[in-house]
């Protein structure tokens, strides 16, 4: 079956289900994507009413983390009359796995969250594509068999559809949204059974292997282009804080230059704010526009909690995460020790 | 404004590192207190901040004392099921164990942050363990990653 | 003058802050002596501190904390020079309260105070390098400064203290604390684990130096406890859980299940006739046998019975009507849990006896005929299981030649060895020395020792008498091995360093006198209480000089062995001692304790429950708040203000007072 064959199945299925939610009145409102603007995006959607169901789309270019907007929980998004909104919001797994991490953390009520999961097959990794055409005007991008196709005025390119989505698209073990029993009322569609998942991060091995000063030079590499827009953060389902650490006034612990020691310990700090939060969905590097691809700091994070507390985000809402816990055992083996 | 310590400017003198030491005040600031009444002797190279316990300590003043100049970092606190706060100390630990992880994972040289157990008994411990902290730095060499250009 | 009068003096005196004004820092560098003056320049300190900003005055002194340095402080205060106050000297954790006092006498709050500590951090350990100590005591001294900037004044939280005392452990010094406290009218938990309070002491059969019988001066101790109505005996009991801080503990004792009704049991033993299983005898050593069902001794108090039910086969004879006629026993008896609110605590758990097994050069567990000194004790005891009529083991046979071993188990300075003094073991050992000769006149017996410690009162006099007048050998060599013959003496091989020369000794029987150690589970105590520990294992003093009973968690003392190996006098003087200090502290009635609270900034908080898990105490909670919607709420009647919720904050909504993050960022920060 074909990219293309997938991704019909999967929309017409997940609009069965949208119109079945309106209609029956179980959600007030269902967010979801529609199509992009340009070519090589996409854009979230919202509908109250039945007819507007058809303007849900499901395919490749779908890279925005839709939990993001069920947070912060502020007290004014409620339903006027005073009841909280019932909400449907259409879930790839990493959608699944934020809004199971954000009831961890309060943000959310999944009692009021119909999940419908669908199985995604992998998003687009546009700036790859985009440095591929290069200069030139892209008019459309489709799927078809197992290729993209990127159309232009002149010009019509395939690339292969596993080597040309996003890295962490490429690893991932979380399709569709994760379900065990406490969450199989919010899980619509299709949903996995997750208990626990298994990596052996051989993607990031390689990095890990080198120097400190390769690591050093590669991550400058990397960062140096950054503008400080805040678009991955604006993207990140978990960056919810009413006051950024970098907003902060009083005392300005960080700066807001561009200057490379700035930009590396904004993202220092910022990856260490997520760990074991993190859902690796890739909406940040997806919506970076200097092409800053985070990959390898998003995997290394999974690493790192999963190694030291065999935890993974998002996946059960009844397991602290390892940052609102302590163990007497704890790994310490970093710790100065006398000889 | 480039970031300098109070060794480079003028003197010629050897380069000696300075290390910032957040120290707990039920276990590691007394265990320095008695490395003091004791008279052990160790290096001069750090400057302590008391602060309650090493649960305290934000990852942003380890960052902040890297980008401001210092050398390097040292955070000691009880050793765990000795917190007179009961737990402060595993919370720490946890924080601790993933600031090392990403510091190593940008290069940036680990070995400049330390953290460490000692308890108010072990004077003499404390100021081993400085000791190795300090020669760890010491061999990194000054710390000029994070030097503004501007 | 009116009292009317009086409050008006006082409120002029008193200085208004309000923490937003510009921060006028008086610097005070003291040379505490030449402790500091002798290593660096006070005068050059001086100088620097006149170039930080915001100091207006700097002055150095002898010794600030004396009164004529208190009063140069005070006098810049109410002149109005200063609103901000650090001193440069010793450890904040010897003088802070001081200085803070003449804050607060001098009308400033005293919580805008700061110790720089160049003395312990700076001068004392870095004595040869002064250029070194010299940067230091300047960046310590610029950090204080750089905080005392920050600071804000501060209102002192005032607790009730529940006057009630937690005694753990019911020996001698246990004993006589729970008494003393008793006495002065406040109420006190003894809490003993054992089935019988009394202790070590009660297997002792004299003391030194004046010979007196030691039941007939612990019994009536025991007595007096058990009568008592202030004090609550809880034997067979032992502390499971404390919560709380000082003035308010809540401490959850297991009462373990005795299988005898402690109401009913009258103590008339015909129970034990009948008792089918005979085992160890923990009381005497292994030198004597009990039944499952025992009293640890006749003088035990309380004096019921206890079924050991490990040991026990349920036979079921000891519950017959014509054997216990109170019906007293209950195999379905229960453990139970006791829930109280208590004040203070004292802990005076005691020792155990070094195990001198893993010696093997000097052959205990494999020959009959060496014995530890406890267990000599036994021997000689006219309650032991000799009858006072002492005799070796191997064939009951009396020795006519015993030998002492001295500094078991102390003074060893090999990897894992106890290397203090068990300060005891030299005065008992010439003590049942003494008690042999006295009933073997004829007897042959050898002190082989490195020193004779005999310091306390009486003590060097009963040694001198032991040598010459009861003809004991004191021997100055260590015993390098010992092997047995085919009657099982004991034959010694050792050097007399006096005389310069190898000796080979046949005795009949060789006593160890082994050194004191902290209990097994001293370390589960400490952190059941959490207090610490210092490194030879014994409870830690919270000042090896001045605070010998203090521990350093507030609320909490500690007495006996249990810190530290002494003889009965200076246990029942530290038991007295910390008696005092607990009636001091529950006298008062409240306590002022720091106000270093953790507080949220409703605005930055997004309600995320971080720091609810990682607060200890339980002290944090989420509220809806009707602005900022969920966010979180300390309560400071729980907060201890040990900052773990604030480290992990991402949005660094909640801070702790007294170590707020602007203080913490112009520490780092400011470096010039």
């Amino acid at each position: 079956m074909g990219i293309e064959t997938e991704n019909q199945e999967t929309e017409n299925n997940m609009r069965d289900l949208a119109r079945n939610l309106l209609s029956e009145k179980q959600v007030d409102v269902i967010i979801g994507y529609t199509t992009g603007t340009v070519p090589l995006s996409s854009s979230p959607i919202m509908i109250t009413k039945e007819e507007d169901v058809d303007k849900l789309t499901w395919n490749n270019l779908c890279y925005v983390n839709l939990a993001k907007y069920l947070v912060p929980k502020i007290p004014q998004l409620v339903d006027p009359e005073g009841g909280n909104l019932k909400i449907g919001i259409v879930s790839k797994g990493c959608v699944g796995r934020a809004l199971i991490h954000l009831a961890v953390e309060k943000q959310i009520n999944l009692d009021n969250i119909k999940i419908i999961g669908i199985p995604c097959n992998g998003i687009i990794n546009r700036k790859k594509i985009e440095k591929e055409i290069g200069e030139r005007e892209i008019l459309e991008v489709s799927a078809s068999g197992n290729d993209i196709v990127v159309k232009g005025k002149d010009f019509e390119e395939k690339f292969p559809f596993d080597d040309y989505i996003n890295e962490l698209c490429k690893v991932c073990k979380v399709k569709s949204p994760p379900t065990k029993a406490a969450l199989s009322e919010a899980c619509i569609g299709e949903c996995q059974e997750v208990t626990s998942v298994e990596d052996d991060f051989a993607d990031i091995s390689d990095f890990e292997s080198k120097t400190a000063e390769e690591k050093w030079d590669y991550i400058k590499n990397l960062l140096e282009p950054c503008t400080r827009c805040y678009a991955c953060r604006e993207a990140c389902p978990m960056c919810y804080c009413s006051l950024c650490f970098v907003d902060q006034n009083k005392p300005i612990w960080f700066g807001k230059t561009t200057d490379l020691s700035d930009i590396i310990i904004f993202h220092l700090i910022r990856a260490m704010h997520l760990a074991g939060r993190c859902v690796a969905c890739g909406a940040c590097s997806s919506v970076c526009p200097m092409g800053i691809d985070l990959n390898i700091i998003t995997r290394k994070l999974e690493k790192i909690v999963k190694e030291r507390y065999d935890f993974t985000s998002g996946i059960d809402n009844e397991t602290l995460p390892p940052m609102m816990a302590f163990n007497m055992e704890d790994s310490e083996e970093f710790m100065l020790e006398e000889d | 404004m480039t970031v300098q310590t109070e060794q480079e400017t003028g003197k010629n003198e050897e380069w000696e590192p300075k290390i910032i030491a957040f120290l707990c005040n039920w276990c590691s600031y007394a265990g320095a207190d008695l490395a003091g009444v004791s008279r052990i002797q160790y290096p001069p190279n750090i400057r302590i901040v008391r602060v309650p316990c090493s649960g305290r300590v934000n990852p942003y003043f380890i960052i902040k004392s890297l980008t401001d100049g210092w050398d390097g970092v040292v955070i000691s606190g009880c050793h765990p099921g000795d917190c007179h706060y009961i737990s402060g100390n595993l919370v720490a630990r946890r924080r601790f164990a993933i600031l090392n992880e990403l510091l190593e994972f940008f290069g940036i040289e680990p070995d400049r942050v330390n953290f460490m157990w000692a308890s108010a008994a072990e004077g003499e411990r404390f100021a081993v363990l400085i000791r190795k902290a300090t020669e760890k730095v010491k061999a990194l060499g000054p710390n000029k990653k994070f030097e503004k250009k501007w | 003058m009116t009292e009317a009068k009086k409050e008006a003096e006082k409120l002029k005196k008193e200085i208004i802050v309000t923490g937003n004004e510009k921060p006028n820092v008086g610097v005070y560098v003291c040379h505490c002596g030449v402790n500091i003056a002798g290593v660096i320049s006070v005068e050059d300190l001086i100088e620097y501190s006149k170039t930080l900003p915001d100091v207006t005055v700097a002055r150095d002194y002898k010794f600030f904390c004396a009164d004529t340095g208190q009063n140069i402080i005070k006098e810049d205060i109410q002149a109005g020079l200063v609103n901000r106050v650090v001193v440069a000297a010793c450890s904040p954790r010897m003088h802070e309260p001081t200085f803070r006092l003449v804050l607060k006498e001098a009308g400033l709050n005293q919580f805008l105070f700061e110790q720089a500590n160049i003395r312990e951090h700076s001068t004392w350990v870095h004595m040869r390098e002064p250029e070194g100590a010299y940067e230091i005591a300047k960046d310590h001294v610029r950090m204080a400064v750089a905080k005392a900037r920050e600071l804000k004044p501060l209102e002192v939280k005032k607790v009730s203290i529940e006057p009630t005392c937690l005694i753990i452990g019911g020996g001698i010094s246990g004993m006589n604390a729970a008494l003393d406290l008793a006495n002065g009218g406040f109420k006190v938990y003894l809490v003993e684990r054992t089935p019988t309070i009394g202790g070590h002491m009660a297997q002792l059969d004299k003391t030194f130096p004046t010979m007196d019988c030691s039941a007939c001066i612990l019994t009536p101790r025991m007595v007096d406890v058990a009568r008592n109505e202030n004090i609550e005996l809880l034997t067979y009991s032992e502390v499971v859980e404390v919560t709380g801080y000082v003035g308010n503990f809540e401490a959850t004792i297991l009462k373990k299940p005795h299988y005898v009704d402690q109401v009913k049991c009258n103590g008339c033993g015909i129970c034990v006739d009948y008792c089918p299983v005979t085992c160890g005898n923990e009381f005497d050593l292994g030198l004597a046998s009990r039944k499952a069902i025992y009293v640890p001794f006749p003088q035990a108090v309380p004096g019921q019975f206890t079924i050991d039910m490990d040991k026990c086969i349920k036979c079921g004879i000891c519950a017959r009507e014509d054997v216990c006629e109170p019906e007293a026993i209950n195999f379905e008896d229960e453990p139970e849990y006791l829930k109280v609110k208590i004040g203070t605590i004292i802990i005076a758990t005691g020792w155990d006896l070094y195990d001198p097994t893993e010696l093997g050069q000097y052959g205990f567990g494999r020959y009959p005929n060496v014995i530890t000194g406890l267990q000599m004790e036994r021997i000689l005891s006219s309650t032991g299981p000799l009858v006072g009529k002492p005799a070796r083991p191997s064939d009951l046979k009396d020795p006519h030649s015993i030998a002492f071993l001295q500094c078991v188990g102390s003074r060893n300075f090999r990897d894992g060895g106890n290397q203090y003094c068990s300060r005891v073991c030299c005065m008992y050992a010439t003590k049942q020395a003494r008690q042999y000769k006295e009933k073997h006149p004829e007897a042959d017996v050898y002190i082989f020792y490195m020193d004779i410690r005999a310091f306390g009162k009486g003590y060097e006099e009963f040694y001198e008498s032991a040598a010459r007048n009861y003809g004991i050998n004191y021997i100055r060599g260590r015993i390098a091995e010992v092997s047995e013959d085919e009657d099982k003496n004991i034959v010694i091989r050792a050097e007399d360093t006096l005389l310069q020369e190898p000796i080979e000794l046949k005795v009949n029987m060789f006593v160890l006198s082994c050194g004191l150690e902290p209990r097994a589970d001293a370390g589960d105590i400490a952190s059941l209480v959490r207090i610490q520990r210092s490194s030879d294992g014994f409870f830690m003093e919270a000042h090896p000089k001045l605070r010998p009973v203090d521990t350093l968690t507030a609320g909490i003392f500690v007495a006996g062995v249990a810190q530290g190996p002494k003889d009965i006098p200076d246990a029942v003087a530290q038991a007295k001692g910390a008696a005092s200090s607990a009636a001091a502290l529950m006298g008062k009635g409240e306590i002022e304790l720091e106000p270093f609270f953790g507080s949220v900034d409703m605005a930055r908080c997004i309600g995320c429950g971080m720091c609810v898990e990682n607060c200890a105490y339980g002290a944090i909670e989420l509220i809806e708040d009707r602005h900022f919607g969920t966010v979180a709420s300390i309560n400071n009647a729980l907060c201890k203000g040990c900052g773990a919720c604030s480290g992990n904050c991402r949005c660094a909504a909640i801070d702790v007072i007294g170590f707020t993050g602007e203080q913490i960022f112009e520490i780092i920060t400011k470096r010039c």
